[in-house]
Formats: structure tokens, sequence, C-alpha cells
């Protein structure tokens, strides 16, 4: 799943992003990967912003980081078990 | 000698810039570009050691934003200018994980560094013991701790600078497509394994949680709560900027009719002394007025930004500003611009995204700024009787009709910006993407420098123009004279106003209102004097206002004041807006056209209204 429709405050393992070496990677793309959202790291989406319940607001990498649904769409996650 | 400070965005960089340069500090635009430069001195005994340079936040060489390219350009020291002879390198002990990123990215290409270990007394507090040899053996560079909050380390800095005294940064070259390189997942993963593993091994003691973010957060990111304290702030800054600033804005009217009282007893020369009191003391008056304003909103922001509030009201808002087309940043300069344009249009610095950016400056004329207020007063005195509405005896017709034009405005700036979203051309997808910092108490003093600058800028770049405009606008209605007095009717401004009297006979105003229009142009609020000069209705008179108003009706009519009603809805904005906004897009072109729509639209809408309530 991605990380619009993963649960709340439980551990998510990063699956597959960035996608593959060789794809030239957008700015937004490169950003995120900058950001920490990378294969085998581990993240929590902390809240949803009231309202439309989004955007959703991300702990990676030791930074609490604002996603958008479409940002959030982006990135594939799995629950830690 | 020149020191860059470098550093990922909120590593409290500019915090310890202000502590090393105190007051000897300048803040400027980047040529070409608005990111701002803040450039600033370290003096020892009267002489001047080292200029520092705050470079704008860097999250990694892989620039993508504007800011960042700036620091680029530094790092590959392209241009005379863009270049420093030592980088001292930022970094936040309270999140290393992070900010090291940049510290291995640096090493790697063989910058020499000057590490600053910021924020360490939280982090002590927050119980993370580091292993500071072992950082200085990796990233191969000395390390000192600071505090920017207390000063502790500001001196050992200075003293570590000082070493390095007369250092030449060694020319940097690139590896061959370092641009890809940069941004290949590979390479970014290889650093994330660095800092992992440095970590591990110089971690004596690990950082505890934030549990002062992470309580506050609960209730300012809570879904109710959160929204009640973004809506009891944004109420505040309403407050602020119509009751708080009021009284100091009486201060500076008073100042200034005492200015002018006493220019006119002293001045002997009649002409002279109207272009001293009528154009110089009461037009730049009647702009300076504002400033308290301005000052206010600034502090406001400023705080929030400092707490850490601001990106959080983003985050909160802005699923619902995109439904707009706007970014949620853009919720402080719409609100601000209901006081007036001009600080509206200079909080618009917040948004990243330069196209959302100027969307949000061409919708800010839209919004009614409070110079409007008087005009509306007169014409709604004239026009709207003064009727309790659904035998309501509080909900009176005025009111109502004022809400109307506030509301009018706010929903023409949504589809107009709607309209824009889908016709600009398209520059870089817009991004929400942000990291949100953890919450810091401001420092007074940061406060007040900022509140200092803004004021310089907006007195320098818009106040020359306002001058001249408001003498041009006192020659016009000044003269030509016969015998030493001036006939309004003869006057340069009521040639202006004839020959724009074919254009705007639709609309029903004849040359003493499209007259009357001209001073408008310097500021909103001296229309009623304009008006009541060409009326030659007297002002300051008894129940001046109710005459006003009612010649107003037996010259016009309904349908042309309401006409005029609403072409102050849309009606460009005041020069001093122009030339802010021109300053700020960097261009003619965007204030132009700004002009150019809502003179357009004013037109056509005035029109129609003229049109639907003249009876046949």
């Amino acid at each position: 799943m991605t990380i619009d429709l993963a649960p709340l405050n439980q551990n998510l393992v990063v699956r597959s992003f960035p996608v593959s070496e060789e794809r030239h990677l957008s700015d937004l793309e490169s950003r995120l990967m900058h950001l920490g959202f990378f294969n085998g790291e581990t993240i929590r989406i902390l809240k949803k912003a009231p309202l439309f319940q989004e955007p959703f607001l991300v702990e990676v990498r030791g930074r609490m980081v604002a996603l958008s649904k479409e940002e959030a769409a982006l990135v594939l996650v799995e629950v830690l078990a | 000698m020149r020191i860059a400070l470098i550093g990922m965005p909120n590593v409290g960089k500019t915090a310890l810039f202000n502590k090393l340069t105190g007051s000897f500090q300048r803040v400027a635009n980047f040529p070409g570009v608005t990111v701002e430069k803040k450039t600033g001195r370290i003096v020892e005994n009267g002489k001047q050691i080292f200029e520092v340079l705050d470079l704008p936040g860097i999250y990694s060489l892989d620039a993508t934003t504007l800011d960042e390219k700036v620091t680029k350009d530094f790092l590959l020291q392209k241009e005379k200018e863009k270049s420093a002879d030592l980088f001292v390198l930022v970094l936040d002990a309270t999140n290393l994980e992070k900010s090291l990123y940049l510290a291995f990215q640096l090493r790697d290409l063989g910058y020499p560094l000057l590490i600053c270990l910021n924020l360490v007394d939280e982090s002590e507090k927050r119980g993370l013991k580091l292993d500071i040899n072992k950082l200085k053996a990796e990233l191969g560079a000395e390390i000192i701790s600071t505090s920017a909050a207390t000063g502790r380390g500001v001196k050992d800095l200075i003293q570590a600078m000082k070493d390095h005294l007369g250092d030449k940064l060694p020319r940097i070259e690139l590896p061959e497509n370092h641009q890809k390189t940069f941004r290949s997942p590979r390479y970014v993963n290889g650093i994330f394994k660095k800092i992992d593993h440095l970590l591990r091994e110089s971690t004596l003691s690990p950082l505890a949680r934030d549990s002062f973010s992470e309580a506050i957060d609960h209730w300012v990111l809570h879904p109710v709560w959160g929204l009640f304290i973004l809506s009891a702030l944004l109420l505040l800054v309403f407050q602020l900027l119509f009751s708080w600033s009021a009284p100091i804005q009486d201060l500076i009217e008073f100042f200034f009719s005492f200015l002018g009282q006493n220019a006119s007893t002293l001045i002997e020369n009649k002409l002279i002394r109207s272009l001293i009191v009528d154009g110089v003391i009461n037009g730049v008056g009647g702009v300076l007025v504002f400033l308290p304003q301005i000052l206010l909103l600034f502090l406001f922001i400023q705080f929030l930004e400092d707490l850490g509030y601001l990106g959080r009201a983003a985050f909160m808002m802005d699923s619902f500003m995109r439904r707009i087309g706007l970014p949620g940043k853009a919720v402080i300069p719409l609100l601000s611009s209901h006081a007036c344009a001009i600080p509206g249009i200079l909080a618009t610095r917040v948004i990243d995204n330069h196209r959302e950016r100027l969307i949000t400056m061409l919708v800010i004329p839209l919004t009614t700024c409070s110079a409007r207020l008087p005009v509306y007063a007169i014409l709604i005195a004239a026009i709207i009787p003064d009727t309790a509405v659904f035998g309501l005896p509080w909900l009176r017709m005025p009111g109502l009709v004022l809400f109307g034009l506030y509301m009018m405005g706010f929903i023409s700036a949504i589809i107009v910006s709607l309209i824009f979203k889908k016709t600009l051309p398209y520059s870089s997808p817009s991004m929400l993407l942000m990291e949100l910092p953890p919450y810091r108490i401001p420092k007074f003093k940061n406060l007040a420098r900022v509140m200092m600058n803004k004021a310089k800028i907006f007195l320098t770049k818009a106040g020359g123009i306002i001058l001249l405009v408001s003498i041009v606008i006192w020659f016009l209605v000044t003269f030509p004279q016969q015998n030493g007095e001036t006939v309004i009717e003869d006057s340069y401004a009521a040639g202006v106003g004839k020959f724009f009297e074919p254009v705007f006979r639709p609309l029903g105003f004849d040359w003493r209102m499209t007259t009357a229009l001209i001073p408008s142009i310097a500021a909103r609020e001296v229309v009623v004097s304009a008006m009541s000069l060409v009326l030659s209705v007297k002002e300051g008179s008894e129940g001046f206002e109710d005459q006003l108003a009612s010649t107003l009706v037996k010259e016009f009519g309904i349908g042309s004041l309401l006409a005029l009603l609403i072409w102050f809805v849309y009606a460009p904005q005041c020069v001093s807006t122009f030339a802010v906004m021109k300053k700020e897009s960097n261009s003619l072109k965007w204030p132009v056209f700004m002009v150019a729509y809502t003179l357009t639209l004013a037109y056509l809408l005035a029109w129609l209204t003229k049109i639907l309530f003249t009876p046949s």
C-alpha cells in the first residue's frame, strides 16, 4: 500500500522507492528520497490534517515531514511485523 | 575574509548568525532573485575581522529550489560575488541523523570544513552524549559545540575561524555527471549508511524524544482543537491589524497634521506651502499611517515562524487552500492583505513555489484593504437606507452591504486564483513536502531585527515612489492657477478627468468623478476629500458626510454610485502596491498584468451594475 492508505501510528517500512537506479527521478521524487523515503527505512505516520484527512505528517529519519495526498501516494510501504 | 554559514533548514543557523554578528548585519536580496541575502560582520576592537554570510538552508547538493541553487552557486564558487573563503557547516545536535547528510557530501568532495555542532544545550538536556573525537576523525574536520540561544561556544567558534585566517578555499572539481550522481539512489543510500554507521559508533548515550514538541503538537494538530487554535490566531491577527494599531495610527495622523499646521504657519509663500502641506506631508502621511499595521503584522508572522507554528498552519490549511488553487502557506498573506496589500505581498515570501507565489500576489488586490473603508462608508451612507434586515433590529442593511463587499472581494479572489491556476505558465510542480521544525521559543532580539528590516524595505523601496506620486498629483490638482487661485474645473487633473470622461460615461461618471478617481492612484482614502473638492462640498464642516452623500445621490443617481462601489471592489490598488509587487516579483510584467486585469474586471462589473440598477 502507499502512505496515503497506510494506518496511523504503526511502524512502516518503505518498499520500492525509488523505483530503480536507471530511471531519472523528478525533483519531487529526489526530495522525497533525500528526506529519507528510501527502501528499508522505517517510517511512521503521526497525523492526518483535519478537514480533508490530508496532508499527512510522517516521521522519517528523525524528521517530521508533511506530505500531500499526491506525494504520499508515491511511496509504497508495508506494515512492519 | 568571507565566511559562509551553510547548513540544512531548521538547524539554528540564523540564530547562530545573529549571535556571531550582533547588530552588524544587513539584509538584501541576491542579485536577480528574491532570495534573502544576509550579510554581517564580526568586529573586534572596532575592526572587522570577518564578513559573514548566512546562506539559505540546503538539503543536499541536488539543489531543487531557488534558495538551494543560490547556496550551491557559493559552494561551486561560480562568480566572484558568489564565493567564500571558508564554509562553516552548521549541524543540529538534536537531529544528527538528518544534518550529517550535508557533512558527508561535502567531505567526500574534499571541502575543508569547520563544523559547528549547534543546539548542544538542548541535545544534552535530552540526554545525548557523543564521542566528539570519533566524529572529528570520521568527518575530518574540526568540531565546535555551540548553543546560539545561550551564546555558549560562540567565542570558541570565532577563535576557530581565526585559525583559518588567510586561508583560501581550494578549487573543488565536481565529478563528471555530478548532477546525476547527487540524485542517484545508490549514492544517497551510501551516505545514509555512512550516517547510520557513524551514529552507532559515536553515540555514547542516545537522544530522548522531543516530548515538548510532541505535547504541543497533540493540541495544535488536534482535529478539533487544532482548528480552533488556528481560527483564534487568525482572528487575533485581524484584531491586531484593525484595533491594536489604531492608536498608533492616530498618533501618526496627529503628528502629520501637527506638522502640516506648523508648516502652514511657517511658510509664507502660498504655493510652496501648498506643495509641502497638501502634497508632501498629507501625501506621505496618508501612506505612512499604514506602517504600524505592517510592522505589527510582521512581528506576529515572525513570532509564529520562529516558534515553528507557521508550518503547522500551512499543514492544516493546505488541503483546503489547494482546492482553490493556492498553497496552504498563502493563508497568512491573504489575511494580512485585508489590512493592507503591501504587507500581504511582502508576506508571500513564505511561499517557495514561484508560480503559486505569483498567483497569491496577483489575487491579493481583490481582498478588501482597510484604506477602502472610508470610501465604502461614504458611498454606503449615500445609497443604502439604514433599515433592519428580516425585521432584526441588530442586523442593519449598511452592515450587511459592507459584509457583502468583503465577501465579494474574497470570493472573486478564489475564482480568479482558480482561473490563474489553469492558465498561467507552469514552471515547477507544486509541492507541499516540507519539514515541520521542532518548537522553539522566539527571541525578542530577532523579532525586533526583522521588524526593523521590514520597516526599512517599506520606507526606502515604496517611500520614494509614494513621495513622487504625491507631488505629481498635487501638481495636477493645483495647476494652472488663475490670479494665484486654483480653480479645480480648469486644473490639469480636471483636464485628465475630462479626457477620460467618454470612457467612463457608460458607468455614469462625469469629469468630476473621473477627476476624483485620479488621487486614488496614490491612496484610496483620499478619494473622499477629492470628491468633496470637485463637488464643492466643504470638508471638515458640520454634517459634511451627510452633505457629501446627498450631493452624490443628487448628482449621479443610485445606479452610478453602486457602479462606483463595485469599481472600488475591483479597481487596481494604489501605486505602493504596484511598487512593492514590482520589487517582489522582480519584473514589470506582473504588476502591469495585475493592473490590466483588475481594471478590466472593475470596468466590466461596474458597467453591469450600472445597467442593472438604473431604472429605465
